[in-house]
């Protein structure tokens, strides 16, 4: 019991010697301090001069085609801010090379129920680093008695990230969540260390064509409803054009109260009730 | 990166996993291959992690890493046993934990294709898949396949356990089969139809289909069916 106080309660130090008139810049501050597993957490290193090429030849399919471990990759995922919140919306495939891994991906990580993470790249460094993300966002709550911010969340990640960078992590990710100091909130981490506030971003194989659609139609003033439906118009079009996209649409707004999620669809039928009933898609033909 | 340092060797092989209502399979047949040589032809590759555990883990890909996964699986339960007053690992907890010793070895691989199967509290099957680096789906599966065969099998196991693309004939087409939970002779049947399928078209599969049941009522129960040996 004394071990694992002492592990979580290292931060009280400054906990104690913080300036009593600190605002949450401090706060976004205490989040610099490098984040890393704690020492009964350690990664197994290849025993040769060279870890980052190894793992490179090894599993990265984009620089060696016949490499031996193939990652799920591929990905359309989304996230724009609006006056009712914030839109998140992402496809649901995982390829590996060619070959289709999955069709039901969870691309919408929760990582508690106020804020969500969104993944794209290495399936596993996602995974594993927003819910290692999630942990320290309730140590913090638990320290500072307050919920944290996602400016300080995110940073705290691309800290993590920025610590391993060039050892071959890839993700590319958005957090979305809505707190009483900053209301809702968006920012996009990537593996290289990037880390930026914004309105809207896409990100994925499938970006660009996802981006066509957003970008055309976006605007701060949607209501609730149309910002859902030009999300899922916009996943739709990644799907449609990108190969390495698909599945099912996966839906949240973010709001105030927390996230709601709006349904895990199939994009088949959702593609012929958009074209057969709205007329979009007149480029593809009913027969052949 | 040609000549650069090689650690790995395919071993070949394909596993499955589909889990009923209250009973899950694993299978994996037990030819050892590399390149186009046969070491072995009674490798098993589907272990039970423990004496009296219901977790089943089924690996692939190197033979070395698989063997090294399983073996940290079971030394993982039993401690946890021990340290927690005789009390069992649960499914979802093992796969937590298997998540976690796969991304333990991120920067250095286990080149492994894992399936991890279990009866949960109430004695409902759990079925969790893994890619080398411990990526899953928490919510489980119904289904899973790895190894060499897994592009001939997945898309079998799709039409045959998820019933996709399947039609309720009299709707034109228009109406999906629904899903349902399978019976254990329709699961062994079609674990069974898979591998023999299997060898027939992947020269890295064959020799012997080892298929492990784990079920509420009769616990763990294995069956070791001869697979054609050319």
């Amino acid at each position: 019991m004394d071990t694992l106080v002492a592990r979580y309660a290292s931060p009280q130090e400054n906990f104690y010697s913080a300036d009593p008139f600190s605002t949450d810049d401090d706060i976004e501050s205490s989040a610099l301090r490098p984040v890393k597993p704690p020492a009964t957490h350690t990664f197994a290193v290849p025993p040769i001069p060279q870890p980052s090429a190894f793992l490179r030849a090894a599993t990265d399919d984009s620089q060696n085609a016949d490499c031996p471990i193939k990652l799920a990759h591929g990905t359309t995922t989304l996230a724009f801010r609006f006056k009712g919140g914030i839109i998140v919306a992402t496809d649901s495939r995982a390829t590996a090379g060619n070959w289709i891994a999955s069709q039901t991906v969870k691309k919408v990580i929760e990582i508690n129920d106020k804020m969500v993470g969104t993944m794209a790249g290495g399936a596993a460094d996602c995974q594993f680093w927003l819910s290692y993300l999630g942990m320290e966002c309730r140590l913090h709550e638990l320290r500072h008695k307050r919920r944290i911010t996602v400016a300080a969340a995110s940073k705290i990640l691309a800290n993590i990230v920025y610590s391993y960078k060039g050892m071959g992590l890839s993700m590319g990710t958005m957090m979305a969540g809505v707190t009483p100091t900053e209301g809702p909130a968006l920012y996009y981490i990537d593996s290289d260390g990037t880390r930026l506030k914004g309105d809207l971003f896409c990100v994925g194989s499938g970006q660009t064509f996802a981006y066509g659609v957003l970008d055309a139609e976006y605007s701060y003033d949607l209501e609730v409803e149309d910002a859902l439906e030009l999300g899922a118009r916009s996943i739709l079009a990644a799907t449609h054009r990108d190969a390495y996209s698909g599945g099912s649409i996966n839906l949240y707004h973010v709001k105030e109260e927390g996230w709601v999620k709006h349904g895990f669809r199939d994009t088949h039928p959702i593609f012929w009730k958009t074209k057969l009933e709205k007329g979009e898609f007149s480029n593809v033909s009913t027969d052949f | 990166m040609r000549h650069g340092w090689n650690p790995y060797t395919d071993n070949g092989g394909s596993i499955i996993g589909i889990a009923g209502d209250d009973f899950v399979i694993l299978a994996g047949d037990t030819r050892h291959t590399s390149g186009y040589n046969i070491n072995s032809r009674d490798e098993r590759k589907v272990y039970r992690l423990g004496e009296n555990s219901s977790l089943v883990l089924a690996t692939v890909g190197f033979g070395a890493d698989a063997k090294d996964l399983a073996q940290t699986m079971r030394r993982a339960v039993e401690d946890f046993k021990f340290q927690h007053n005789l009390k069992d690992m649960t499914v979802s907890a093992a796969a937590q934990f298997l998540c976690t010793v796969l991304y333990g070895n991120r920067f250095f691989p286990k080149y492994a294709y894992c399936i991890l199967g279990g009866l949960d509290k109430n004695g409902k099957a759990r079925l969790y898949s893994y890619d080398p680096v411990g990526s899953y789906s928490k919510e489980g599966e119904s289904r899973a396949a790895a190894g060499a065969a897994s592009s001939l099998i997945v898309p079998f196991l799709d039409n045959q356990v998820e019933f996709k693309n399947q039609y309720i004939p009299s709707s034109k087409g228009t109406q999906e089969r629904p899903v349902e939970h399978l019976d254990r002779d329709t699961v062994v049947r079609l674990v069974k139809d898979a591998f023999t399928g299997a060898t027939e078209r992947h020269i890295e599969v064959g020799d012997g289909l080892q298929i492990v049941t784990v079920s509420a009522q009769d616990g763990y129960q294995e069956e070791i069916m001869p697979l054609k040996r050319d």
